[in-house]
């Protein structure tokens, strides 16, 4: 690299030599009026932070794919009628391949990915899994956050709470997380609102530690010291030069956060201590295909595929969009 | 240094005694202990004052209270006084008929009637015995066994008998029963958890008077032909012992008891079951016990230095260990590992991968920033990020498996060492990609930094400035971790033991959660997190050996 710069320099040389001096140099003349202004190029957060990620093309085929894993999820599930039980007295249905299907009832969407253990429809099985399973997510996700981030907050500023919160923190980060969620929701049961009381109850601890470091790094910045010399009111200081580098940070964290979410569901319904039999979940489904992967792959391959997908597009659209919020990739 | 040291121990220690708390508190207090009977196919079958003493059975195996049946009490003083025949004694028969008599039945259906919250059972009326209610009774026998077990903290149950409405006919398995229950709460638990955490092996252990000869000696052991140090009257005959088996010296005089299972492997300790071999059992040329020295060799599957103490040794066993002989039940050899010992295998040879493998690929994503290799390697960084665990794992099977013919499942791998080359695949990726993707980040965090930009300027070659100066300031951060990596290879991954059947310490937390087996749950709970801790404090002392500027003996670490 230094050989290149070296290279650069004396090629501007040259540029300069050939040509004109009057080019190269203008009068300014000196006005007392121009050295109070302070030119700056009118600037807006948001408008930024949308700039900067719709300049990314990968962004906007991933925000079309959210797009249609949303409505696959949420609306999808509104027009079809899916049972889990609907054939379980048919046992002729039993884990049929999609070219038996087909060849049966000639193509349709329901049996595209054909039928599970107990004859349900693998594809509409996937969407009204996917909605638990994310919709968990992105509860436990909104929780969790709302919690980290006003505890994380107050940690960053009050030393007492940090003592106690501290010594928490540690306690609770000795323990392997899988290890800790297998636990807790062993203890407090299967249904839904107790797997997300189980991903929520400590849930909070780690987003608050980050956001509360976070908090004391910007605290004592310079620019926010500047600001305070220059008499800017506080909620100015915080909505002007703190949050909008904690977004970036929120961001970062909800793009982990939420297919880490989605991950654990699917890991502990398959360890056989998530949610109960009569949820569809993903996990329920890796789970039920796995038993004879083998034999019958397109019961087990699609949930995995689609529950990947999922998790893939959430954490590389948070990726970019804490990219694009962060203000520091503004000034490109 | 040292005080830092100590400190940092005993902040260690108290977090450690917190989770044990914790973990105790969860599992035998939040949980409802009747969701013991939800998969319990004998419970559905019994009825009345028979299940009702199941319950008190399971509960007890599970862990929650410790009971004594009167029944059993009685029969013990009798026999004493009258042999074999003591259910003829006519004192005993007096004591059995009074507690079924229809007399105690109307007695204390009436005051149930009249408030239902007499029981203490919701599921048989069950009394609480106090001075009143014994008078009503005026039995002898269980005014002495309600004295006895009283001073010992116990508290009296009376499961009152049940006659068929109006009838004077006893109701089947509906006899009535006293028991003495004792409840513990978390703090005696936990009390009871610490105090038996360290056990060594004394000659005091054996409880057997008719033993007068106790001693523990050093030997010369013929098995092995090697010193060992034997015991008389501890639970195990062979102390220390040296043989060919790794680790090759073993002894039984120091145990960790971290709890022991309640159903499944039924009143083990938790450092015994990860420690049995696994798989099928192995018969190895060797001298059986009683001709130990004359060279008469026979093929025997089991291992004779892990003898422990019988008080009543049968005809086989003087056989094969020898007449007088009370030092048997020697466990099986077998062919595979130990449960810890596979896991062991896979995460360490995981963890070395990932520091062959991540570290060299980090450092080259880093010099080649935005170039292809970063671009790939972030795409399985991504990957293996995003994706959740089950579905890479099973990727990675689905590839082995079709393409490499890998085995799938442990127990039916015709070569049983091929067996480990998926689940160490499963557990080292990401592993590898966890190291590409912070050496990668710190690497091009002093990328920036002006000691760099000087040495630049300097005219250091981009090689050198590589090598000699970001490496060594980004393994900094990187030598933090070392410990974590290498201890958690003892522990397994849970998840990939479980896909690919391994017989490891990772599945044992699954099995245990589902036959309900507190004890095992708690004592795997305090096994990850003590190494956890103990992995963290290494980590912060390498990094403080490794790292000049950080100092302990300042306050401000």
């Amino acid at each position: 690299m230094a050989s290149t710069n070296i290279k650069r320099v004396t090629l501007d040389i040259e540029k300069v030599k050939t040509q004109k001096e009057e080019d190269l140099f203008y009068f300014v003349e000196n006005k007392t009026v121009n050295s109070e202004k302070i030119t700056a190029p009118r600037y807006s957060y948001w408008k930024s932070v949308s700039r900067i990620f719709f300049k990314k093309k990968s962004n906007w085929i991933f925000l079309g794919l959210i797009g249609i894993v949303l409505i696959m999820t949420y609306i999808f599930p509104l027009f079809i009628d899916y049972n889990q039980m609907e054939n379980v007295s048919n046992s002729a249905m039993f884990n049929k391949s999609p070219g038996e299907m087909i060849e049966k009832y000639g193509f349709s969407l329901k049996w595209i990915f054909g039928s599970g253990t107990f004859g349900d429809s693998i594809f509409y099985g996937i969407w009204a899994s996917a909605r638990v399973s994310l919709s968990i997510a992105f509860a436990a996700a909104i929780i969790n956050m709302a919690l980290g981030i006003v505890i994380g907050a107050l940690w960053g500023y009050s030393k007492r709470l940090d003592t106690i919160l501290n010594f928490v923190y540690n306690i609770i980060y000795n323990i392997p997380y899988l290890l800790l969620m297998t636990v807790l929701v062993y203890v407090f049961g299967s249904g839904i609102p107790q797997f997300i009381l189980a991903l929520t109850i400590v849930g909070w601890l780690g987003i608050a530690y980050v956001f509360r470091t976070q908090v004391l790094i910007i605290r004592d910045r310079e620019y926010n010291l500047a600001s305070r010399c220059l008499g800017t009111p506080t909620t100015k200081v915080v909505s002007k030069n703190v949050l909008p580098y904690l977004t970036s940070v929120i961001m970062t964290i909800l793009a982990a956060e939420i297919p880490a979410y989605v991950s654990t569901e699917v890991t502990l319904s398959y360890l056989g201590i998530g949610l109960s039999a009569e949820v569809p979940s993903l996990g329920r489904m890796i789970t039920l295909g796995q038993v004879s992967w083998t034999v019958y792959p397109w019961e087990f391959w699609p949930p995995i595929a689609v529950s990947s997908i999922i998790t893939i597009v959430l954490y590389v659209l948070g990726q970019s969009l804490a990219d694009a919020s962060d203000p520091r990739t503004h000034m490109q | 240094m040292k005080r830092y040291l100590l400190k940092r121990i005993g902040l260690s220690i108290i977090s450690m005694i917190i989770v044990i708390f914790i973990v105790v508190f969860l599992i035998y207090r939040v949980i409802d202990k009747e969701s013991i009977f939800n998969q319990d196919i004998n419970y559905s079958k019994l009825s009345g004052n028979t299940r009702e003493l199941y319950r008190y059975n399971q509960f007890q195996n599970s862990g929650y209270l410790e009971y004594e049946n009167f029944s059993g009490y009685l029969a013990d003083k009798y026999r004493k006084i009258s042999g074999d025949d003591f259910a003829e004694n006519s004192e005993y028969k007096e004591t059995m008929e009074k507690l079924s008599s229809k007399k105690n039945y109307d007695y204390f259906n009436k005051l149930y009637k009249n408030n239902n919250s007499l029981s203490i059972s919701k599921s048989r009326v069950t009394f609480k015995l106090n001075s009143e209610y014994l008078n009503f009774i005026n039995d002898k026998n269980v005014k002495e066994f309600y004295d006895e077990y009283r001073k010992k903290g116990y508290y009296i149950a009376y499961l009152i008998p049940d006659y068929s409405s109006g009838k004077d006919t006893l109701l089947s398995n509906n006899e009535g029963m006293v028991l003495a229950i004792n409840e513990k709460n978390t703090f005696q638990r936990l009390g009871s958890f610490l105090g038996s955490l360290f056990k060594f092996e004394t000659i005091y252990d054996v409880k057997d008077e008719s033993l007068k000869d106790r001693y523990i000696k050093w030997i010369w052991d013929e098995r092995s032909n090697m010193p060992a140090l034997i015991g008389s009257g501890t639970t195990h005959k062979y102390l220390i012992y040296f043989d060919n088996q790794f680790p090759f010296i073993h002894q039984n005089i120091f145990h960790l008891r971290l709890g022991a299972s309640n159903t499944l492997f039924e009143g083990k300790q938790f450092t015994d079951i990860v420690n049995t071999g696994t798989g099928s059992s192995l018969k190895i040329e060797q001298e059986l016990p009683v001709d130990l020295g004359s060279g008469n060799k026979v093929y025997d599957s089991r291992d004779f230095h892990s003898v422990t103490y019988s008080k009543t040794p049968s005809a086989e066993d003087a056989l094969v260990y020898g007449e007088g002989e009370h030092y048997i039940n020697a466990e099986t050899l077998t062919s595979g590992f130990s449960r810890i010992g596979n896991s062991f295998v896979i995460g360490i040879i995981a963890a070395l991968l990932a520091y062959i493998v991540g570290l060299p690929l980090g450092i080259l994503m880093s010099r080649k920033k935005g170039k292809l290799p970063d671009k790939l390697g972030m795409g399985l960084i991504i990957f293996i990020t995003a994706v959740p665990t089950l579905g890479y794992i099973f990727m990675f099977a689905g590839i082995g498996v079709t393409l490499f013919k890998l085995p799938y499942n442990w127990s039916f791998a015709a070569v049983p060492i091929l067996a480990f080359i998926l689940p160490t695949i499963s557990l080292a990726m990401p592993q590898i990609t966890g190291q590409m993707k912070w050496t990668r980040r710190f690497m091009i965090d002093q990328q920036n930094s002006d000691y760099v930009k000087f040495a630049k300027s300097q005219g250091l070659s981009e090689r050198e400035i590589f090598s000699k100066h970001i490496f060594r300031n980004a393994l900094i951060y990187l030598v933090h971790d070392i410990p974590a990596a290498f201890i958690f290879a003892l522990t397994g991954a849970i998840i990939t033991e479980r896909v690919y059947s391994v017989p490891g310490v990772g599945g044992l937390l699954t099995l245990a959660i589902g036959k309900y087996d507190n004890g095992l749950i708690v004592a795997v709970t305090v096994f990850y997190t003590a190494l956890s801790i103990i992995a963290l404090l290494l980590g912060d002392l390498l990094l403080a050996k490794y790292d000049p500027r950080v100092s302990f003996t300042n306050s401000k670490g």
